[in-house]
Protein backbone atom coordinates (compact mmCIF):
# COMPACT_ATOMS: atom_id res chain seq x y z
CA UNK A 1 0.00 0.00 0.00
CA UNK A 2 1.05 3.49 -1.18
CA UNK A 3 1.53 6.52 1.84
CA UNK A 4 -0.40 8.48 0.15
CA UNK A 5 -3.21 5.74 0.67
CA UNK A 6 -3.02 5.77 4.78
CA UNK A 7 -2.59 9.28 4.47
CA UNK A 8 -6.68 9.09 3.20
CA UNK A 9 -7.94 6.82 6.03
CA UNK A 10 -7.06 7.42 9.43
CA UNK A 11 -8.91 9.64 11.62
CA UNK A 12 -10.61 11.55 9.25
CA UNK A 13 -14.28 10.62 8.03
CA UNK A 14 -14.79 12.10 4.86
CA UNK A 15 -15.24 16.13 5.47
CA UNK A 16 -16.53 17.86 2.59
CA UNK A 17 -13.96 19.20 0.51
CA UNK A 18 -16.28 23.10 1.17
CA UNK A 19 -15.78 22.41 4.46
CA UNK A 20 -11.98 22.44 4.74
CA UNK A 21 -12.39 25.30 2.70
CA UNK A 22 -14.65 27.08 4.50
CA UNK A 23 -12.42 26.57 7.87
CA UNK A 24 -9.46 27.92 5.94
CA UNK A 25 -11.20 30.65 4.84
CA UNK A 26 -12.88 31.81 8.39
CA UNK A 27 -8.76 31.23 9.73
CA UNK A 28 -7.38 33.58 7.19
CA UNK A 29 -9.99 36.04 8.18
CA UNK A 30 -9.44 35.52 11.95
CA UNK A 31 -5.69 36.10 11.07
CA UNK A 32 -5.87 38.88 8.95
CA UNK A 33 -9.05 41.19 9.80
CA UNK A 34 -7.32 42.69 13.29
CA UNK A 35 -4.61 43.96 10.84
CA UNK A 36 -6.66 45.18 8.32
CA UNK A 37 -8.57 47.12 11.24
CA UNK A 38 -4.87 48.87 11.85
CA UNK A 39 -4.21 49.56 8.70
CA UNK A 40 -8.01 51.22 7.59
CA UNK A 41 -7.79 53.08 10.68
CA UNK A 42 -4.58 54.28 10.20
CA UNK A 43 -6.34 56.30 7.51
CA UNK A 44 -9.63 57.66 9.31
CA UNK A 45 -9.93 61.28 9.90
CA UNK A 46 -9.63 61.86 14.26
CA UNK A 47 -13.29 61.75 14.77
CA UNK A 48 -13.55 58.07 13.43
CA UNK A 49 -10.76 56.76 15.65
CA UNK A 50 -13.57 56.48 18.29
CA UNK A 51 -16.71 56.42 16.91
CA UNK A 52 -18.70 54.31 18.21
CA UNK A 53 -20.22 51.64 16.29
CA UNK A 54 -16.82 51.35 14.98
CA UNK A 55 -16.35 52.46 11.88
CA UNK A 56 -14.83 49.88 8.93
CA UNK A 57 -14.25 52.17 6.05
CA UNK A 58 -12.82 55.57 6.40
CA UNK A 59 -15.76 58.34 5.38
CA UNK A 60 -12.93 60.50 4.30
CA UNK A 61 -9.35 58.58 3.45
CA UNK A 62 -6.78 60.58 4.42
CA UNK A 63 -3.32 60.50 5.65
CA UNK A 64 -3.00 62.92 8.40
CA UNK A 65 -1.85 60.32 11.05
CA UNK A 66 0.77 59.42 8.90
CA UNK A 67 2.27 63.08 8.92
CA UNK A 68 1.32 63.66 12.64
CA UNK A 69 3.40 60.15 13.26
CA UNK A 70 6.31 60.65 10.79
CA UNK A 71 7.25 64.27 11.80
CA UNK A 72 5.55 66.13 14.56
CA UNK A 73 5.92 62.83 16.74
CA UNK A 74 9.20 61.93 15.28
CA UNK A 75 8.19 58.30 14.10
CA UNK A 76 10.71 58.85 11.23
CA UNK A 77 13.29 58.98 13.98
CA UNK A 78 12.39 55.69 16.05
CA UNK A 79 12.11 53.95 12.21
CA UNK A 80 15.96 55.24 11.77
CA UNK A 81 16.78 53.95 15.30
CA UNK A 82 14.91 50.40 14.37
CA UNK A 83 17.23 50.31 11.84
CA UNK A 84 20.69 51.08 12.73
CA UNK A 85 20.11 49.12 15.84
CA UNK A 86 18.81 46.29 14.62
CA UNK A 87 20.80 46.33 11.29
CA UNK A 88 24.12 46.20 13.14
CA UNK A 89 23.24 43.89 15.60
CA UNK A 90 21.85 41.82 13.98
CA UNK A 91 25.34 41.46 11.69
CA UNK A 92 27.48 41.37 14.43
CA UNK A 93 25.20 38.72 15.80
CA UNK A 94 25.48 36.42 12.53
CA UNK A 95 29.51 37.18 12.91
CA UNK A 96 29.63 36.09 16.10
CA UNK A 97 27.29 33.30 15.95
CA UNK A 98 28.18 31.39 12.92
CA UNK A 99 31.72 31.40 13.77
CA UNK A 100 30.57 30.03 17.41
CA UNK A 101 27.92 27.55 15.64
CA UNK A 102 30.59 26.09 13.57
CA UNK A 103 32.85 25.49 15.88
CA UNK A 104 30.34 23.71 18.04
CA UNK A 105 29.32 22.05 14.90
CA UNK A 106 32.80 20.32 13.92
CA UNK A 107 34.59 20.31 17.00
CA UNK A 108 32.06 19.58 19.86
CA UNK A 109 33.56 22.58 21.17
CA UNK A 110 32.73 22.88 25.27
CA UNK A 111 30.85 19.64 25.01
CA UNK A 112 26.89 19.35 25.36
CA UNK A 113 26.31 21.51 27.84
CA UNK A 114 27.83 24.94 26.91
CA UNK A 115 25.69 24.37 23.94
CA UNK A 116 22.38 23.79 26.02
CA UNK A 117 23.30 27.05 28.36
CA UNK A 118 23.58 29.31 25.50
CA UNK A 119 20.40 28.55 24.64
CA UNK A 120 18.70 28.82 27.80
CA UNK A 121 19.96 31.71 28.35
CA UNK A 122 17.11 32.52 25.44
CA UNK A 123 14.45 31.25 27.98
CA UNK A 124 15.52 34.00 30.85
CA UNK A 125 13.54 37.05 30.89
CA UNK A 126 15.56 39.69 30.47
CA UNK A 127 13.52 41.86 33.27
CA UNK A 128 15.81 39.65 35.71
CA UNK A 129 19.16 41.65 34.06
CA UNK A 130 17.89 44.54 33.78
CA UNK A 131 18.28 46.35 36.86
CA UNK A 132 22.55 45.43 37.16
CA UNK A 133 23.04 45.78 33.63
CA UNK A 134 21.42 49.18 33.91
CA UNK A 135 23.21 50.06 36.74
CA UNK A 136 26.76 48.59 34.83
CA UNK A 137 25.89 50.73 31.68
CA UNK A 138 25.17 53.71 33.78
CA UNK A 139 28.68 53.66 35.08
CA UNK A 140 30.36 52.73 31.66
CA UNK A 141 28.72 55.39 29.86
CA UNK A 142 26.94 52.86 27.50
CA UNK A 143 23.05 54.08 29.10
CA UNK A 144 21.25 55.78 25.78
CA UNK A 145 23.90 55.35 23.52
CA UNK A 146 23.52 53.46 20.06
CA UNK A 147 26.93 51.45 20.97
CA UNK A 148 25.21 50.13 24.41
CA UNK A 149 21.69 49.10 22.15
CA UNK A 150 23.99 47.17 20.11
CA UNK A 151 25.58 45.28 22.42
CA UNK A 152 22.76 44.15 24.10
CA UNK A 153 20.62 43.20 20.96
CA UNK A 154 23.55 41.18 19.48
CA UNK A 155 24.01 39.40 22.92
CA UNK A 156 20.53 38.71 22.94
CA UNK A 157 19.91 37.15 19.18
CA UNK A 158 23.20 35.12 20.31
CA UNK A 159 21.71 32.45 21.34
CA UNK A 160 18.88 31.90 18.20
CA UNK A 161 21.99 32.49 15.59
CA UNK A 162 24.36 29.84 17.40
CA UNK A 163 21.22 26.60 17.46
CA UNK A 164 19.77 27.67 13.92
CA UNK A 165 23.08 28.03 12.54
CA UNK A 166 24.84 24.50 13.95
CA UNK A 167 21.35 23.18 12.44
CA UNK A 168 22.58 23.98 9.06
CA UNK A 169 26.30 23.22 9.62
CA UNK A 170 25.03 19.86 10.66
CA UNK A 171 23.70 18.87 7.82
CA UNK A 172 26.71 19.86 5.54
CA UNK A 173 28.32 16.66 4.27
CA UNK A 174 32.02 16.45 6.13
CA UNK A 175 33.51 14.33 2.99
CA UNK A 176 33.59 18.19 1.08
CA UNK A 177 35.44 19.73 4.00
CA UNK A 178 38.17 16.99 4.80
CA UNK A 179 39.29 16.55 1.64
CA UNK A 180 39.99 20.48 1.67
CA UNK A 181 41.85 19.94 4.83
CA UNK A 182 43.95 17.36 3.45
CA UNK A 183 44.81 19.79 0.59
CA UNK A 184 46.11 22.19 3.46
CA UNK A 185 43.40 24.78 4.01
CA UNK A 186 43.24 26.42 7.38
CA UNK A 187 40.07 25.73 9.25
CA UNK A 188 39.02 29.71 8.86
CA UNK A 189 39.38 29.55 4.95
CA UNK A 190 37.12 26.18 4.68
CA UNK A 191 34.73 27.97 7.09
CA UNK A 192 34.48 31.02 4.73
CA UNK A 193 35.33 29.05 1.28
CA UNK A 194 33.17 26.04 1.86
CA UNK A 195 31.03 26.10 5.27
CA UNK A 196 29.63 29.51 3.98
CA UNK A 197 29.09 29.53 0.66
CA UNK A 198 26.95 25.58 1.52
CA UNK A 199 24.74 26.67 3.76
CA UNK A 200 24.00 30.17 2.07
CA UNK A 201 20.19 29.55 2.34
CA UNK A 202 20.11 28.68 5.89
CA UNK A 203 22.28 31.98 6.53
CA UNK A 204 20.22 33.97 4.47
CA UNK A 205 17.48 32.76 6.37
CA UNK A 206 18.85 33.18 9.51
CA UNK A 207 20.05 36.66 9.35
CA UNK A 208 16.27 37.50 8.02
CA UNK A 209 14.98 35.93 11.04
CA UNK A 210 17.54 37.64 13.44
CA UNK A 211 16.46 40.80 12.23
CA UNK A 212 12.85 40.16 12.54
CA UNK A 213 12.87 39.33 16.32
CA UNK A 214 15.26 42.15 16.72
CA UNK A 215 12.33 44.51 15.08
CA UNK A 216 10.02 43.28 17.69
CA UNK A 217 12.19 44.03 20.78
CA UNK A 218 10.50 46.28 23.23
CA UNK A 219 11.88 45.41 26.59
CA UNK A 220 15.88 45.90 25.78
CA UNK A 221 15.09 49.97 24.52
CA UNK A 222 12.16 50.32 26.56
CA UNK A 223 14.96 50.47 29.51
CA UNK A 224 18.26 50.95 28.20
CA UNK A 225 16.71 54.02 25.77
CA UNK A 226 15.49 57.28 26.21
CA UNK A 227 13.33 59.08 23.98
CA UNK A 228 16.57 59.85 21.70
CA UNK A 229 17.36 56.03 20.90
CA UNK A 230 13.78 55.00 20.97
CA UNK A 231 12.50 51.99 18.79
CA UNK A 232 9.76 51.44 16.80
CA UNK A 233 8.43 49.36 19.21
CA UNK A 234 8.57 51.72 22.56
CA UNK A 235 7.56 54.70 20.22
CA UNK A 236 4.67 52.54 20.08
CA UNK A 237 3.93 52.34 23.80
CA UNK A 238 5.59 56.14 24.56
CA UNK A 239 1.71 57.49 23.52
CA UNK A 240 0.06 55.65 25.86
CA UNK A 241 1.98 56.92 28.63
CA UNK A 242 1.96 60.71 27.28
CA UNK A 243 -0.51 63.11 28.66
CA UNK A 244 -1.67 64.69 25.17
CA UNK A 245 -4.85 61.64 25.29
CA UNK A 246 -4.91 58.59 23.19
CA UNK A 247 -3.59 59.01 19.81
CA UNK A 248 -4.99 55.79 18.08
CA UNK A 249 -4.61 57.27 14.67
CA UNK A 250 -0.83 58.00 14.65
CA UNK A 251 -0.48 55.03 16.45
CA UNK A 252 -2.16 52.74 13.98
CA UNK A 253 0.04 54.96 11.48
CA UNK A 254 3.47 53.59 13.44
CA UNK A 255 2.14 49.96 13.56
CA UNK A 256 1.82 49.88 9.88
CA UNK A 257 5.48 51.17 9.82
CA UNK A 258 6.55 48.67 12.25
CA UNK A 259 4.28 45.78 10.25
CA UNK A 260 5.04 46.32 6.58
CA UNK A 261 8.91 45.34 6.65
CA UNK A 262 8.18 42.29 8.80
CA UNK A 263 5.99 40.93 6.81
CA UNK A 264 7.78 41.64 3.59
CA UNK A 265 10.69 39.66 4.68
CA UNK A 266 8.80 36.84 6.56
CA UNK A 267 7.12 36.56 2.72
CA UNK A 268 10.81 35.66 1.51
CA UNK A 269 12.01 33.23 3.98
CA UNK A 270 8.55 31.40 4.40
CA UNK A 271 10.32 27.83 3.52
CA UNK A 272 12.52 28.46 7.12
CA UNK A 273 9.76 30.16 9.68
CA UNK A 274 8.76 27.30 11.60
CA UNK A 275 12.34 25.78 11.79
CA UNK A 276 13.20 29.41 12.91
CA UNK A 277 10.46 29.66 15.23
CA UNK A 278 11.82 26.45 16.79
CA UNK A 279 15.14 27.29 17.35
CA UNK A 280 15.96 24.39 14.05
CA UNK A 281 14.25 21.76 16.34
CA UNK A 282 11.73 21.04 14.03
CA UNK A 283 13.01 21.44 10.03
CA UNK A 284 9.32 21.64 9.21
CA UNK B 1 33.04 30.47 19.51
CA UNK B 2 35.13 32.06 22.34
CA UNK B 3 33.77 35.79 21.85
CA UNK B 4 30.41 34.61 22.15
CA UNK B 5 30.70 32.86 25.53
CA UNK B 6 32.57 35.90 26.88
CA UNK B 7 29.94 38.27 26.03
CA UNK B 8 27.01 35.87 27.09
CA UNK B 9 29.23 35.52 30.55
CA UNK B 10 29.86 39.10 31.09
CA UNK B 11 25.89 39.96 30.23
CA UNK B 12 24.96 37.48 32.43
CA UNK B 13 27.02 36.27 35.28
CA UNK B 14 28.32 39.81 36.44
CA UNK B 15 24.67 40.57 36.45
CA UNK B 16 23.37 38.12 37.91
CA UNK B 17 25.65 38.33 41.27
CA UNK B 18 25.32 41.68 41.06
CA UNK B 19 21.62 41.12 41.60
CA UNK B 20 21.81 38.97 44.34
CA UNK B 21 23.83 41.92 45.96
CA UNK B 22 21.05 44.58 45.73
CA UNK B 23 18.19 42.16 46.71
CA UNK B 24 20.59 41.51 50.03
CA UNK B 25 19.65 45.58 50.57
CA UNK B 26 17.12 47.89 51.13
CA UNK B 27 17.93 49.64 47.82
CA UNK B 28 15.74 52.47 46.63
CA UNK B 29 16.88 54.66 44.21
CA UNK B 30 14.96 58.27 46.17
CA UNK B 31 17.13 57.29 49.11
CA UNK B 32 20.82 57.15 49.65
CA UNK B 33 20.83 54.82 52.47
CA UNK B 34 21.23 51.29 52.02
CA UNK B 35 21.16 48.78 54.71
CA UNK B 36 22.18 45.51 54.52
CA UNK B 37 18.67 43.32 55.37
CA UNK B 38 19.71 39.76 54.38
CA UNK B 39 16.44 38.15 53.41
CA UNK B 40 13.92 40.38 54.40
CA UNK B 41 12.97 40.96 50.56
CA UNK B 42 12.42 37.94 50.02
CA UNK B 43 10.60 36.96 52.88
CA UNK B 44 8.65 40.14 52.82
CA UNK B 45 7.63 39.17 48.74
CA UNK B 46 6.69 35.83 49.81
CA UNK B 47 4.91 35.82 53.05
CA UNK B 48 3.50 39.44 53.07
CA UNK B 49 3.15 40.37 49.54
CA UNK B 50 -0.13 40.02 47.97
CA UNK B 51 0.44 41.79 44.94
CA UNK B 52 3.57 39.20 43.97
CA UNK B 53 1.06 36.56 44.66
CA UNK B 54 -1.39 37.72 42.58
CA UNK B 55 1.18 38.62 39.61
CA UNK B 56 2.34 34.59 40.28
CA UNK B 57 -1.25 33.42 39.34
CA UNK B 58 -2.59 35.54 36.87
CA UNK B 59 0.69 34.82 35.23
CA UNK B 60 -0.10 31.19 35.42
CA UNK B 61 -3.63 31.36 34.66
CA UNK B 62 -2.77 33.75 31.57
CA UNK B 63 -0.10 30.83 30.43
CA UNK B 64 -1.86 28.04 31.03
CA UNK B 65 -4.96 29.29 29.14
CA UNK B 66 -3.19 30.68 26.53
CA UNK B 67 -1.60 27.27 25.63
CA UNK B 68 -4.22 25.37 26.14
CA UNK B 69 -6.29 27.36 23.56
CA UNK B 70 -3.61 27.23 20.90
CA UNK B 71 -2.64 23.59 21.27
CA UNK B 72 -6.47 22.66 21.11
CA UNK B 73 -7.08 25.26 18.30
CA UNK B 74 -3.52 24.13 16.45
CA UNK B 75 -4.21 20.23 17.06
CA UNK B 76 -7.83 20.56 15.59
CA UNK B 77 -6.70 22.46 12.22
CA UNK B 78 -3.64 19.93 12.05
CA UNK B 79 -6.05 16.48 12.25
CA UNK B 80 -8.49 17.95 10.34
CA UNK B 81 -6.12 19.15 6.89
CA UNK B 82 -3.55 16.25 7.72
CA UNK B 83 -4.84 14.63 4.80
CA UNK B 84 -5.59 18.11 2.62
CA UNK B 85 -2.03 19.83 3.74
CA UNK B 86 -2.15 20.91 -0.15
CA UNK B 87 -4.70 23.50 0.74
CA UNK B 88 -2.89 24.72 3.51
CA UNK B 89 0.00 26.02 1.44
CA UNK B 90 -2.16 29.23 -0.20
CA UNK B 91 -3.02 30.62 3.29
CA UNK B 92 -0.04 29.69 4.99
CA UNK B 93 1.74 32.47 4.66
CA UNK B 94 -1.52 34.90 5.06
CA UNK B 95 -2.52 33.27 8.64
CA UNK B 96 1.30 33.09 9.77
CA UNK B 97 1.32 37.06 10.09
CA UNK B 98 0.23 37.42 12.96
CA UNK B 99 3.12 35.69 14.37
CA UNK B 100 5.47 38.46 12.42
CA UNK B 101 4.33 41.24 14.13
CA UNK B 102 5.79 42.70 17.51
CA UNK B 103 4.18 41.77 20.29
CA UNK B 104 3.75 45.04 21.45
CA UNK B 105 1.53 46.01 18.02
CA UNK B 106 -0.63 43.12 18.83
CA UNK B 107 -0.97 44.59 22.42
CA UNK B 108 -2.22 47.86 20.51
CA UNK B 109 -4.26 46.05 18.55
CA UNK B 110 -6.15 43.77 21.12
CA UNK B 111 -6.88 47.47 23.44
CA UNK B 112 -8.34 48.77 20.05
CA UNK B 113 -10.12 45.96 19.53
CA UNK B 114 -11.38 44.97 23.03
CA UNK B 115 -12.48 48.63 23.55
CA UNK B 116 -15.86 48.22 24.73
CA UNK B 117 -17.40 51.26 22.26
CA UNK B 118 -15.32 51.94 19.60
CA UNK B 119 -13.84 47.99 19.27
CA UNK B 120 -14.80 45.95 16.74
CA UNK B 121 -14.67 43.10 18.92
CA UNK B 122 -17.88 43.46 20.48
CA UNK B 123 -19.42 44.87 16.84
CA UNK B 124 -18.80 41.21 15.55
CA UNK B 125 -20.39 39.59 18.25
CA UNK B 126 -23.40 41.65 18.43
CA UNK B 127 -23.79 39.91 14.58
CA UNK B 128 -23.75 36.94 15.85
CA UNK B 129 -25.47 36.49 19.15
CA UNK B 130 -29.08 38.28 19.37
CA UNK B 131 -29.08 41.90 21.07
CA UNK B 132 -26.73 44.27 21.12
CA UNK B 133 -23.05 43.14 22.60
CA UNK B 134 -21.47 45.55 25.29
CA UNK B 135 -18.63 43.79 27.30
CA UNK B 136 -16.22 46.03 28.81
CA UNK B 137 -13.59 43.59 28.27
CA UNK B 138 -10.57 46.35 29.60
CA UNK B 139 -12.83 47.25 32.26
CA UNK B 140 -13.96 44.20 34.09
CA UNK B 141 -11.20 42.50 36.76
CA UNK B 142 -12.09 39.55 35.68
CA UNK B 143 -12.25 39.39 31.56
CA UNK B 144 -8.52 41.63 31.54
CA UNK B 145 -6.37 38.77 31.89
CA UNK B 146 -8.87 36.97 29.01
CA UNK B 147 -7.49 40.00 26.73
CA UNK B 148 -4.36 38.90 27.22
CA UNK B 149 -5.21 34.79 26.53
CA UNK B 150 -7.04 36.01 23.40
CA UNK B 151 -4.49 38.36 21.78
CA UNK B 152 -1.66 35.93 22.65
CA UNK B 153 -4.04 32.97 21.33
CA UNK B 154 -4.48 35.12 17.91
CA UNK B 155 -0.64 35.75 17.04
CA UNK B 156 0.50 32.00 17.98
CA UNK B 157 -2.60 29.62 17.66
CA UNK B 158 -1.77 29.67 14.08
CA UNK B 159 1.97 28.60 14.73
CA UNK B 160 0.95 25.63 16.62
CA UNK B 161 -1.53 24.77 13.91
CA UNK B 162 1.57 24.74 11.65
CA UNK B 163 4.16 23.15 13.43
CA UNK B 164 1.78 20.33 14.48
CA UNK B 165 0.73 19.89 11.05
CA UNK B 166 4.25 19.34 10.27
CA UNK B 167 4.79 16.87 13.22
CA UNK B 168 1.22 15.06 11.57
CA UNK B 169 2.87 15.13 7.73
CA UNK B 170 6.20 13.44 9.09
CA UNK B 171 4.87 10.28 10.74
CA UNK B 172 5.16 7.21 9.25
CA UNK B 173 2.53 5.60 7.43
CA UNK B 174 3.30 2.01 8.12
CA UNK B 175 2.81 2.18 11.80
CA UNK B 176 0.15 4.09 10.91
CA UNK B 177 -1.25 1.45 8.60
CA UNK B 178 -0.42 -1.51 10.67
CA UNK B 179 -2.56 -0.09 13.54
CA UNK B 180 -5.50 0.15 11.08
CA UNK B 181 -5.37 -3.41 9.80
CA UNK B 182 -5.43 -4.19 13.46
CA UNK B 183 -8.71 -2.39 13.48
CA UNK B 184 -7.61 0.68 15.69
CA UNK B 185 -9.75 3.82 15.11
CA UNK B 186 -11.32 6.76 16.31
CA UNK B 187 -9.65 8.36 19.43
CA UNK B 188 -7.81 5.16 20.76
CA UNK B 189 -5.61 5.62 17.15
CA UNK B 190 -5.39 8.99 17.74
CA UNK B 191 -4.28 8.28 21.26
CA UNK B 192 -2.43 5.39 20.62
CA UNK B 193 -0.29 6.00 17.77
CA UNK B 194 -0.89 9.35 15.97
CA UNK B 195 0.17 11.22 19.43
CA UNK B 196 3.15 9.09 20.29
CA UNK B 197 4.42 9.65 16.49
CA UNK B 198 4.25 13.38 16.99
CA UNK B 199 5.53 13.78 20.88
CA UNK B 200 8.40 14.68 20.06
CA UNK B 201 7.21 17.68 17.98
CA UNK B 202 4.46 18.34 20.26
CA UNK B 203 6.72 18.78 23.30
CA UNK B 204 8.86 21.60 21.24
CA UNK B 205 5.95 23.29 20.91
CA UNK B 206 4.22 23.32 24.24
CA UNK B 207 8.29 24.23 25.59
CA UNK B 208 8.54 26.85 23.53
CA UNK B 209 5.11 28.43 23.92
CA UNK B 210 4.84 27.90 27.72
CA UNK B 211 8.30 29.47 28.38
CA UNK B 212 7.91 32.50 26.00
CA UNK B 213 4.35 32.43 27.81
CA UNK B 214 5.95 32.59 31.50
CA UNK B 215 7.09 36.08 30.86
CA UNK B 216 4.63 37.65 29.20
CA UNK B 217 5.54 41.22 29.27
CA UNK B 218 5.21 43.00 25.90
CA UNK B 219 1.80 42.30 25.33
CA UNK B 220 0.54 43.01 29.01
CA UNK B 221 2.48 46.26 28.68
CA UNK B 222 0.22 47.52 25.71
CA UNK B 223 -2.88 46.02 26.21
CA UNK B 224 -3.88 46.28 29.70
CA UNK B 225 -0.63 47.42 31.54
CA UNK B 226 -1.35 45.02 34.09
CA UNK B 227 -5.08 46.27 34.76
CA UNK B 228 -7.51 47.26 35.93
CA UNK B 229 -5.84 47.33 39.07
CA UNK B 230 -3.69 44.48 38.80
CA UNK B 231 -6.01 42.14 37.88
CA UNK B 232 -4.09 41.21 34.40
CA UNK B 233 -0.97 42.24 35.66
CA UNK B 234 2.51 39.45 35.05
CA UNK B 235 5.48 38.40 37.01
CA UNK B 236 7.65 40.12 34.61
CA UNK B 237 5.50 43.30 34.94
CA UNK B 238 5.22 43.42 38.47
CA UNK B 239 8.98 43.14 38.64
CA UNK B 240 9.08 45.77 36.08
CA UNK B 241 6.91 48.31 38.35
CA UNK B 242 8.85 47.42 41.41
CA UNK B 243 12.34 48.75 39.83
CA UNK B 244 11.03 51.25 37.40
CA UNK B 245 8.24 52.67 38.64
CA UNK B 246 8.16 52.05 42.27
CA UNK B 247 12.19 52.39 42.09
CA UNK B 248 12.32 49.83 44.99
CA UNK B 249 15.48 47.80 43.46
CA UNK B 250 15.94 45.96 46.21
CA UNK B 251 12.50 44.31 46.01
CA UNK B 252 12.85 44.56 42.40
CA UNK B 253 15.73 42.08 42.53
CA UNK B 254 14.82 39.95 45.17
CA UNK B 255 11.18 39.12 42.90
CA UNK B 256 13.14 38.45 39.72
CA UNK B 257 15.94 36.56 41.31
CA UNK B 258 12.89 34.39 42.47
CA UNK B 259 11.36 34.30 39.27
CA UNK B 260 14.53 33.03 38.40
CA UNK B 261 14.64 30.31 40.67
CA UNK B 262 11.39 29.06 39.65
CA UNK B 263 12.24 29.43 36.16
CA UNK B 264 15.48 28.14 35.98
CA UNK B 265 13.39 24.53 37.43
CA UNK B 266 11.33 24.93 34.39
CA UNK B 267 14.19 26.09 32.27
CA UNK B 268 16.21 22.79 32.67
CA UNK B 269 13.64 19.91 32.73
CA UNK B 270 12.25 22.03 29.27
CA UNK B 271 15.66 22.64 27.68
CA UNK B 272 16.75 19.05 28.16
CA UNK B 273 13.64 17.67 26.61
CA UNK B 274 14.03 19.97 23.60
CA UNK B 275 17.68 18.86 23.07
CA UNK B 276 16.52 15.21 23.67
CA UNK B 277 13.93 15.22 21.25
CA UNK B 278 15.64 17.81 18.33
CA UNK B 279 18.05 15.10 18.09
Amino acid sequence: MSRVRTRRSPLRRAGTNAGLTAALLLALLLALLPIVWVVLTSFKPELEWVSDPPVWIPGDWTAESYTQMWTDDDGAGALWNSLIIVGIATVAAMTIGSLAAYSFSRFRTGGRHIVTWILSIKFLPPVVFAVPLLIMFTDVGLYDSYRGLILLYTAFQLPFVVWLMKGFFDEIPLEIEESARVDGCSWFSIFTRFALPLSAPGLAATTLLTFIFGWSEYFIPLVFASHEHFTVPVQLSAYFSEAVGLEWGPQAALSVVGILPVVLLALLIQKYLIRGMTFGAVKG
Amino acid sequence: MAPAVLLLLGLTAYPFGYAIYISLHTWKVTRPARPFIGFDNFRELLFDDERFINSIEQTLIIASSALALEFLFGLGMALLFWTAYQRVRWVATGILVPMMIAPVVVGFTARMAFNNSFGFLNQILSLLWPGDVNIQWLSDPTLAPLVIILADTWQWGPFMFLILLAGLLATEGDQLEAAVVDGAKGFRLFWNVVLPSIKPILLIALVLRGLDLLRTFDLVALATRGGPGISSETITFYIYNLSFKFFDLGMGAAAALLMLGGLSIVVFFAVRSVVRAAR
